[in-house]
């Protein structure tokens, strides 16, 4: 007998196993361990019995309900893991029950399907057509900052971006950045004034992007949160510039006579 | 403004001026069309679309100046304002701005549309009027034409005027400080009123009088003013006074009592002309 464990990735509160048995199995214990968070939500479909383990939790099923050589069971509501690193994993054992004895085994890494929205994202510029743009990203992560992640901007590659960076943070007081092929921005070296683990929270002002020749909307692009090199909280944004004021509109009326026919002379 | 080839010029002009046709006078190779406004689809606007300038699509737009001559008829008050506007192909905006319509005036029209006939052309007699307007050469709104007649002349009855404009009764007659006004409906579609007014009284003497004429939208804008011409009551009010002599001999003193009827009005003056033959002993 062999247990072949299809890898599989978080999707917010679901997880899904997917086992595959070689030959036909009756009486049996499953367990699944992970390093996962439980919620008081947590529970399964079928039935199972969650243990909390300290760092990671324990779920045994019993009596399982086998369809041909293959089992099915849900894990719902297991806080995902923050990031979307792969270093969290689940392990399953299979006990034969006769004899108490565990007989085979499998381990798997899972990961987080979709990174964490920012929870406030407004973008906001008050530059004209023809003007270079500045834009306010007033953002707050949903998970907790570290001095040493990593923030990447990356604009539409139809811009032709310059480079003054700052941001307005209660909680940061220096970083670096840099900016790449015009269009990739990448925040990192922060210097944070506590190190009680918070949210970002703040304003990022990117200054001196190529002006625009309409309003039209300028989508594609995102911000970015990394943690070792994983990413954590994404939004994407998209910004658009007023309109320019035309100057030296002259009107001038052949009669001011009311209900007169005459002409106009609009000279713009 | 800074345009390309492919950009677009609006100009929106609010539905109360017409607008008739466009050209641009400094554009060679630009066209201009006209969207009227169409307000049982929203549309409160005259829309003026003018492109096809002379660039190519730069990445910095060229500044360029351009000049559109619009055939409009004037709306009938002041107040408005245009809005401009570039897009580019897409139709997103590049620049705006507003501008403001300049100043109307009220027009006063030619007093040669005006003629009054009088039944009784007698100086403080009972008569009626009939006026007559042909505004043929006008654009006329919905909406009414207040006409204030003289002081001078007296509505008889105003608890039972009579009025007709074409025969309706489409004439409200009322009397204010004195003066008879005549509210009347008008039509866009008539250009010829004519107004029937009885029981009036003529001016007590040959003083000439004219009428004030006004029209104005539905809203009591006014857009037309007309002072007609003057008229008068040519023929004298009729004294027929008794006259008695103390004596009828020739050459001798004599006391002459001239009667006069009641007059209904307090003449300003009155002249005695004398027989020329006849000469005063007495002042």
């Amino acid at each position: 007998m062999s247990i072949k464990i299809t890898p599989f990735t978080w999707d917010q509160t679901k997880m899904t196993l997917n086992l595959n048995f070689l030959t036909h199995w009756t009486r049996n214990l499953l367990n699944v361990t992970s390093n996962q968070v439980l919620s008081s939500m947590s529970y399964c479909v079928p039935t199972c019995t969650i243990q909390t383990m300290g760092s990671f939790f324990s779920v045994t099923l019993n009596n399982l309900a086998l369809q041909g050589t293959q089992l099915q069971f849900y894990i719902y509501n297991i806080i995902s893991p923050a990031t979307l690193e792969t270093a969290d994993s689940v392990s399953v054992s299979i006990i034969e029950t006769t004899y108490n004895s565990n007989v085979q085994a499998g381990a798997l890494s899972v990961a987080s399907k979709y990174p964490n929205n920012l929870q406030i994202l407004t973008v906001s510029t008050t530059n004209k057509v023809g003007e270079q743009v500045s834009l306010d990203l007033t953002l707050t992560t949903q998970d907790l900052f570290s001095a040493s992640d990593t923030i990447t901007i990356t604009l539409s590659t139809t811009l032709s971006m310059a480079s003054q960076i700052n941001i307005t943070n209660p909680l940061v007081t220096t970083f670096t950045s840099q900016v790449q092929q015009n269009y990739k921005i990448t925040l990192s070296g922060f210097t944070l004034v506590t190190s009680i683990p918070s949210q970002f929270s703040g304003i990022i002002g990117i200054h001196n992007i190529s002006s625009q020749l309409s309003v039209k909307p300028v989508t594609g692009n995102a911000i970015s949160f990394f943690r070792n090199g994983a990413l954590y909280d994404q939004s994407t944004f998209s910004f658009q510039v007023v309109p320019a004021t035309m100057s030296n509109i002259t009107l001038a009326l052949a009669s001011q006579n009311a209900n007169a026919a005459t002409n106009l002379t609009v000279t713009v | 403004m800074g345009v390309n080839s492919t950009d677009n010029l609006f100009i929106k002009v609010d539905q109360a001026i017409t607008v008739n046709n466009c050209t641009t006078t400094t554009c060679s190779t630009c066209t201009c069309s006209i969207t009227p406004s169409n307000p049982s689809a929203g549309l409160l606007y005259n829309s003026i679309k003018i492109n096809n300038f002379p660039f190519a699509a730069l990445t910095t737009d060229l500044s360029y100046s351009i000049t559109v001559l619009l055939g409009i008829k004037n709306p009938i008050s002041s107040g408005y304002v245009l809005s401009l506007a570039t897009t580019d192909a897409q139709n997103y905006t590049k620049e705006i701005s507003t501008a403001s319509f300049p100043n109307i005036v009220e027009s006063t029209i030619s007093q040669e549309i005006f003629s009054l006939a009088k039944s009784i052309d007698i100086v403080y007699s009972n008569t009626n009027f009939t006026l007559t307007l042909n505004f043929l050469n006008y654009s006329l709104i919905n909406g009414w034409m207040i006409i204030e007649f003289d002081p001078n002349i007296v509505l008889l009855d105003p608890s039972n005027p009579y009025c007709l404009s074409n025969g309706n009764n489409n004439c409200i007659t009322s009397t204010s400080n004195g003066y008879i006004r005549l509210n009347i409906t008008v039509s866009q579609s008539i250009t010829v009123y004519i107004v029937n007014i009885n029981n009036l009284r003529n001016p007590n003497s040959t003083k000439f009088f004219n009428f004030k004429v006004k029209l104005t939208n539905i809203d009591g804008l006014v857009y037309y003013t007309l002072t007609s011409p003057s008229y008068l009551a040519s023929k004298p009010y009729q004294l027929t006074p008794t006259v008695n002599s103390s004596s009828c001999l020739n050459s001798q003193s004599n006391i002459v009592t001239i009667n006069f009827p009641f007059l209904p009005f307090t003449p300003s003056q009155a002249v005695i002309v004398d027989d020329s033959s006849a000469s005063a002993f007495n002042g």
